[in-house]
């Protein structure tokens, strides 16, 4: 059951919300979006100065963007493998994987970013990957009933990240 | 002393009860099953869904170890009736699954004479018990009416009681009663009330030695029979038999059996049943007989931690390449000694899963289990189903229903030996291309008008690409125009791509829809036309997942394959995500600016690519320099504006994208700085950070 008071400020929040967010053009904005918005907003007092904040950064319409600039935000990770043993081995190159306490891993390889054979003369090839992406986990099958090997790789924010190993 | 003194009491209450038990509730669904184990008649209930049994009484209180043969259930007065070979008579059995023997008149000599009935029913039309016996004929013995407890010889059946039956069901609607004979082949009979006659009606078992000892119908003329020796229960139609080729549920064996159920019972499936999600053709609805298992919360035998939502048992180790062994890791909880894995693999993408591919037969499981196995030289490559099935019950097929356990189903790939898959940007991740279509006018970078997410497969052999797939799902449509969706590979030929056999899948379904467009140089696949025609918005929703609320069932996913005609060195690929470009679809307004410059709806002469990728030839040339347009051909600059700002962009995650009306930097202020630091390290990952309240979160 809301008060007197509790109601009005309701009000208040919901048309400085509108007010905030009506300027974006492009037409068929429908109200009720912005009416479950300010709802959410009515629960945070704090919520005002947050507005204020957003306003006075700059807005896409004042920055310039450098014309070469293409926005991308991936970055480029060359991986070279060399093959020493001539035993059939399989690699995965998997983005999601936990470190077990027992020196194992939990790999996800529904989530990989490379499966292949690897074939004597190794492997040699350049991934794209988000900004996002800081660790990846290659998981090495050899197909004598042994458990895999593991090796990481961490992003070192370096121009050129490379990842190069021997198995 | 207290607790003997209640037990006396109740054992007294009980007794008087016994004489005249209550009847059970009216049509119940479960099969009952009277076996006589050790020489004690017990009652087992069964979900023919599941082949799933509980006890429902542990002693009948039958006499010397005699047994309660010949059982129905009536739907007239709801209790069961069966020959009880203690008193050579009819009896009855009510909810406290009790034995009461009935008084019989028989009155004629072929009664009198008549003993040892295994097979018998309660009429569907009146409350008659019908006992038929080979050698000797087919009797009726009248529940209620002016006869009741009379027992009569069907008048001419003796000679024509020459098949040894082992249980006989009444049809829901026909007065008439169904049989299947036993042995190595059984064929469904159907017997006259009136005559006795039998008449063959068709084959429809054939396999090892089976005793049909619990014959049952539903309320639609569906038949189930249950094999003692394998506990297997089939299912036929009356009304089109034919020969059984597939188990419907997997029951108890048993060495003695005898089965009653409710006719005008249906058959459902049972609540907390785990079914597949493998698409129709393979078995998985409850319709189409789909592999399914009875659970029993966490408890429960399955694959990995979760048993009603995500499949998370089976993961698949290596790739599987044609002619050679792949690893599979299987994780299994609540195992016992009886716990076993089947599984298959759709090796010849036939949408079905046959004998010759099953790659686990009864492997014995343990917590976890990893598990090598061949892929054969004949398995197609390219994208196939797998089914993983764990059960206490062995030999299970890839349909049908079981009492515990779980089945997941995987969708997988299959390549040629020594094939090289790459995703980008993984196998399960997308990258999200975003655009705003009110080019060539700038519009309220909301960066919704077209959110599509997308991943690109390379499948690349000696350093050659043989073919490319596209997996996508339309994440929002938050525009008044209508976008077709194309995805164009700069450098590469058109020539170079097999555009006959481009194969599409959308929302699980193939169709026709992608192609190779003809007259552009560079190889550009149309995905769809017109992307409005993928979803239907909820009334009062302007656009697709840009409101709150404004959904369509799930996001629509789709997958194109594109075979070449020659194999493409991946060095000359161009960067991922190539181009993946919208266009106006054909003849559909797409704003003033598009209709002043062309002088009507511009269709593909209207197209929106990443910042600095060029158009296509079909593109028309005169939207450079146009209203915002700040594109400069011979400087290789396109699609931006005078401050540089894009039309499209690529965000390299399944992208939260803004809520209608809210502009990019309003939903992730991070943006700002990452776009004016030319380096791109500020902020690399602004859009890993949203202001929750102004993006699309669902």
């Amino acid at each position: 059951m809301f008060t007197f008071n509790q109601k009005t400020l309701i009000v208040l929040l919901a048309s400085a919300l509108l007010t905030a967010c009506g300027g974006g053009g492009g037409g068929g904005d429908s109200s009720a979006p912005a009416a479950t918005q300010s709802t959410q907003t009515a629960t945070e007092t704090e919520a005002a100065p947050e507005t204020e904040t957003t306003l006075e950064t700059a807005s896409i319409d004042d920055i310039i963007i450098a014309e070469d600039n293409d926005l991308s935000s991936t970055f480029d990770l060359q991986l070279q493998v060399s093959k020493l043993d001539e035993q059939r081995v399989y690699l995965s190159v998997c983005e999601n994987y936990q470190a077990l306490d027992n020196g194992e891993y939990d790999v996800d390889y529904n989530g990989c970013i490379v499966r292949t054979s690897l074939t004597d003369s190794g492997l040699d090839m350049s991934l794209t990957l988000a900004n996002h992406s800081d660790q990846l986990v290659a998981a090495i099958w050899y197909f004598d009933g042994n458990p895999p090997i593991y090796i990481e790789w961490q992003k070192t924010n370096v121009m050129e990240e490379q990842w190069s190993f021997e198995i | 002393m207290q607790k003997l003194g209640i037990s006396i009491s109740s054992l007294l209450i009980f007794q008087a009860f016994s004489l005249q038990s209550a009847p059970f509730d009216d049509c119940p669904t479960e099969a009952f099953l009277i076996q006589k184990p050790e020489n004690t008649a017990k009652t087992f209930g069964i979900d023919l869904s599941l082949g799933k049994s509980i006890e429902l009484s542990e002693n009948m209180n039958n006499q010397n170890g005699k047994a309660l043969n010949g059982v129905g259930f009536s739907d007239h007065d709801d209790y069961m009736y069966g020959w009880y070979h203690h008193t050579n008579s009819l009896a009855r059995v009510g909810n406290d699954y009790q034995i009461e023997s009935m008084t019989l008149n028989k009155v004629d000599s072929n009664s009198q004479n008549a003993s040892g009935f295994y097979a018998g029913d309660i009429s569907t039309v009146e409350n008659i018990w019908f006992g038929y016996k080979v050698g000797l004929g087919l009797f009726k013995v009248f529940i209620d009416g002016p006869n009741a407890n009379k027992m009569e010889y069907v008048a001419g059946s003796k000679a024509k009681a020459t098949l040894n039956l082992t249980d006989i069901a009444f049809h829901p609607d026909f007065n008439f009663l169904y049989a299947v004979t036993n042995g190595t082949t059984g064929d469904l009979v159907r017997i006259s009330t009136d005559t006795g006659e039998i008449q063959v009606l068709d084959r429809v078992y054939e396999g090892d030695k089976a005793t049909f000892g619990a014959q049952f119908f539903d309320v639609d003329g569906n038949m189930y029979i249950s094999s003692n020796q394998s506990g297997e229960i089939y299912k036929i139609d009356i009304s089109n038999p034919e020969l059984i080729d597939e188990v419907f549920a997997y029951g108890p064996k048993s060495s003695s059996n005898d089965g009653a159920r409710c006719a005008n019972a249906p058959v459902l499936p049972a609540s907390g049943t785990d079914y597949g999600d493998a698409p129709d053709s393979y078995g998985t609805a409850f319709e189409d007989n789909g592999a399914r298992h009875g659970t029993s919360g966490i408890t429960s035998l399955r694959l990995g931690d979760d048993i009603s939502g995500t499949d998370d048992g089976v993961q698949f180790a290596t790739g599987l390449e044609t002619g050679e062994s792949a690893i599979v890791l299987i994780e299994a909880n609540q195992i016992t000694s009886t716990s076993y894995l089947n599984a298959w693999i759709d090796w010849d993408q036939d949408g079905e899963f046959e004998a010759d591919e099953q790659v686990l037969d009864n492997y014995q499981a343990s917590a976890n289990n990893q598990i090598m196995y061949q892929v054969p030289l004949w398995a197609e490559p390219g994208s196939t189903w797998s089914r993983f099935r764990i059960s206490t019950t062995q030999d299970l097929s890839p349909r049908g229903g079981a009492p515990d356990g779980e089945v997941e189903d995987y969708p997988l790939t299959i390549t040629e030996t020594g094939v090289t898959l790459s995703y980008y940007p993984s196998a399960s991740g997308y990258t999200s291309l975003v655009y705003e279509d009110n080019y060539p006018s700038t519009g309220d970078y909301d960066m919704n008008d077209v959110a599509m997410q997308l991943r690109i497969i390379n499948y690349i052999k000696d350093n050659q690409i043989i073919r490319v797939g596209f997996e996508g799902r339309l994440s929002a449509l938050g525009a008044s125009y209508k976008n077709g969706f194309a995805l164009r590979v700069p450098g590469l030929a058109a020539s170079k791509v097999n555009g006959d056999h481009i194969k599409q899948v959308l929302k699980g379904s193939r169709v026709d829809e992608a192609y190779l467009e003809s007259g552009v140089s560079s190889a550009s696949i149309i995905i769809a036309e017109d992307l409005t025609e993928w979803i239907q918005t909820s009334s009062g929703c302007s656009y697709y997942r840009t409101q709150t609320g404004c959904t369509y069932e799930n996001m629509p996913t789709w997958s194109v394959t594109v075979p070449f005609n020659s194999a493409v060195s991946t060095g000359s690929m161009p960067a991922y995500p190539y181009d993946p470009f919208i266009f106006a679809t054909t003849a559909s307004y797409h704003g003033d600016d598009a209709n002043t410059l062309i002088g009507h709806a511009p269709g593909r002469a209207l197209e929106i690519h990443l910042k600095n990728k060029a158009p296509t030839e079909k593109f028309n040339n005169g939207f450079f320099g146009y209203m915002h347009d700040y594109s400069n051909s011979s400087q290789n600059k396109y699609f931006l504006t005078e401050n540089g700002m894009a039309w499209a962009m690529e965000v390299p995650s399944s992208w939260k994208h803004p809520m209608s009306g809210v502009s990019l930097d309003q939903a992730y202020p991070e943006f700002i700085d990452f776009a004016t630091d030319d380096s791109g390290q500020t902020n690399a990952t602004w859009y890993m950070s949203p202001e929750t309240s102004k993006v699309f979160n669902n």
